[in-house]
């Protein structure tokens, strides 16, 4: 029952957080308040609250996950070869890209899991094989062109509406890891793992197995995020997703979840993950240079922890 | 124990793709180097990344160039154009394993001058290929190249500017920006400026030289500037980004967007009336000249400071001829 309040907190200093920081941008530039602006935050969060969300799992067992950059590049990849190349249906393309996506998290689970590899290194030699994959595959070229049907994915909108159609694959997402966290013992299980592994193991849950899941829903983060990145661009590249686990990771701090497992909640990711796209945003209409913008998402990230941790010493 | 076989197998399975991808590389770097053909020149050709089209095409003249004149050759880059101490690593490396001569398309302007110095030291001669260097603090260092082969990017960039200035009128320009500290992407910015002066910069941005940040930035620009008719993009990937935004805000044909590179998204992008103009600069030749140029430094010539070689704009009067020379 702590556990629920605790989730409840986080996620209202985010959201508290974010209304702030809109009305403080609104106030600067007011462009900021158009529906068209608002519908391009949605449409550029699409990509890293999905890829966040996997990795919040992930976290949420007191794991991480650094390579789901690489993964976006590789299954990018692997997808424009099947479409364009191979002149494939778009289906089949898809279909290989969130089961290669799922088969790179699973190998990471695993060799975490079942080969006690530290969760950081594991996935430190996937980001290095997937991006290594990626760029052999790729060999330098951007593979282009892709149907209309397929292009629908990132550029489509929702009918009569300009509401762009990756928001609901990113919905989808968002709705099935919420569901199985809140509704299935899938959830209670992770929680449980992160918030002390032996004792949860001592009671007879097969944690080796939820923990390998765990992993293979971050990896088909990366794979969702990857399609929805390739149909909106209309291209594939072997440098696509590079440093996106670092904005992956920062959305599930700002959104509350912390690092030692066991704690945060699903919908705090996409409020960090949309935080983080608002941050770039303002900056943007602002033409701020960027080179402050990576200081102040540090700065964020910084206020985001030490938040965590007052909080954490307050309930002691 | 069904799942143990199971993962037996998926490693297995990992670190055999690993030996493979091992293999290629190793034939690409050392393997190629450690043949006892004594009288063969060996060159080590290191550039930023091997990740876009610009550095296959290059990689692909050298290789075909080396052969041609019989040299050994070794191409090498790191994974991301931002990694510079893997660059420096690189060229420490070839400096020990005695290249005869390096070719070095530096990351950063300033970080790989120590990495000269020691060449110097060593006796091998470094050539400057598409990416030049800090020059006045190399001479503090006393440090010194041969030569740099490449285009010059202020007039190369100064060719779309040109363009930009004649055909468009009331211009309101967005900058994407390259990394800051790259000489190569401020030349463009500047090239490019110059000969617009008379445009309002509505604004001026990094999008770090990636198609989705450029996309991203675009569309922020154009929420807060509908009013935006050109845009000048340092490279291609940032400028296909912005292509992208421009047709799915409903501004096609209000943007005219330039960039650099002339890779072969750009080429169908003019072709299809959404991209105005783009900067070619041969990576090719470029390749040809700067094993030339070692040639002709080994064989005791002295170079210019600078060996130029060809940029020209593509725009869709032009296209078709590029194409068919390529």
């Amino acid at each position: 029952m702590t556990a629920k309040k605790k989730i409840d907190l986080s996620n209202m200093t985010s959201v508290i957080a974010l209304l702030t920081l809109c009305v403080i941008i609104s106030i600067a530039e007011p462009a900021f308040r158009t529906v068209g602006n608002m519908i391009n935050i949605l449409q550029q969060v699409t990509v890293i609250a999905v890829i966040a969300l996997g990795v919040n799992v992930v976290i949420f067992t007191g794991g991480i996950d650094i390579s789901v950059g690489s993964v976006v590049g590789f299954t990018g990849i692997v997808m424009g070869k099947i479409i364009v190349e191979q002149e494939m249906s778009p289906v089949i393309g898809v279909a290989a890209a969130l089961v290669i996506g799922v088969l790179c998290g699973t190998f990471n689970g695993i060799m975490i899991a079942k080969f006690k590899l530290q969760p950081m290194i594991a996935t430190l030699a996937m980001m290095s094989m997937a991006r290594g994959a990626a760029l052999t595959l790729a060999d330098g070229q951007t593979i282009t062109g892709y149907s209309d049907g397929f292009r629908w994915i990132g550029v489509g909108k929702i009918g009569g509406t300009k509401i762009p159609v990756q928001i609901l694959f990113m919905l989808l997402f968002y709705i099935l890891v919420f569901y199985l966290m809140r509704y299935r013992k899938f959830g209670r299980y992770i929680y449980s793992l992160g918030g002390n592994e032996e004792a949860t193991r001592l009671s007879g849950i097969n944690v080796d197995k939820y923990k390998i899941m765990a992993y293979s829903i971050s990896g088909l983060g990366a794979a969702i995020a990857s399609v929805i990145l390739v149909a909106k661009l209309n291209s594939a590249q072997s440098t696509a997703g590079l440093d996106y686990e670092m904005d992956a990771i920062a959305s599930c701090v700002i959104g509350g979840t912390s690092l030692l497992g066991g704690f945060g909640s699903v919908w705090g990711t996409f409020v960090g993950a949309v935080i983080m796209i608002v941050i770039r945003n303002g900056l943007n209409l602002l033409n701020v240079s960027s080179n402050l913008q990576k200081l102040v998402i540090g700065v964020v990230i910084l206020l985001a922890v030490l938040a965590d941790s007052v909080r954490h010493r307050a309930d002691k | 124990m069904k799942e143990r076989i199971l993962a037996v197998l998926v490693v297995m399975a990992m670190v055999f793709a690993l030996a493979a991808c091992g293999g290629n590389g190793i034939n690409e770097t050392s393997g190629d180097v450690s043949g006892d053909s004594s009288d063969g020149i060996k060159i080590a050709y290191i550039v930023k990344a091997k990740s876009d089209e610009f550095w296959t095409t290059m990689e692909k003249g050298a290789y075909a160039y080396a052969e041609e004149k019989g040299v050994e050759l070794s191409f090498q880059a790191p994974e991301k154009e931002t990694d510079v101490e893997k660059q420096v690593q690189m060229v420490e490396n070839a400096i020990t394993k005695g290249f005869d001569a390096i070719i070095l398309s530096a990351a950063d302007s300033k970080s790989l001058i120590p990495s000269i110095v020691k060449a110097n030291d060593a006796g091998i001669p470094v050539i400057l290929v598409n990416d030049t260097i800090d020059e006045e603090a190399l001479a503090a260092e006393d440090g010194k190249v041969e030569t740099y082969v490449g285009i010059d990017q202020y007039e190369a960039a100064s060719l779309a500017g040109t363009y930009a200035a004649e055909n468009i009128e009331d211009g309101k320009i967005l900058y994407l920006e390259g990394v800051s500290g790259v000489k190569a992407h401020e030349d463009r910015l500047n090239g490019f400026m110059d000969q617009v002066a008379d445009f309002e910069v509505v604004a001026s941005q990094t999008a770090k030289c990636d198609r989705n940040e450029g996309f991203n930035v675009m569309q922020n620009v154009l929420s807060a500037n509908p009013e935006v008719n050109v845009v000048w993009s340092i490279n291609a990937e940032m400028g296909q980004g912005a292509v992208q935004a421009i047709e799915q805000s409903g501004f096609s044909g209000k943007v005219q967007v330039f960039d650099f590179d002339a890779t072969s998204d750009d080429i169908e992008a003019i072709k299809n009336g959404t991209l105005t103009g783009t900067v070619a600069q041969y990576p090719n030749l470029q390749a040809e000249a700067a094993i030339q140029a070692c040639l002709d430094v080994l064989d005791g010539k002295t170079l210019e400071a600078h060996t130029k070689t060809k940029a020209e704009l593509i725009t869709a009067e032009n296209v078709e001829e590029f194409e068919a020379d390529k």
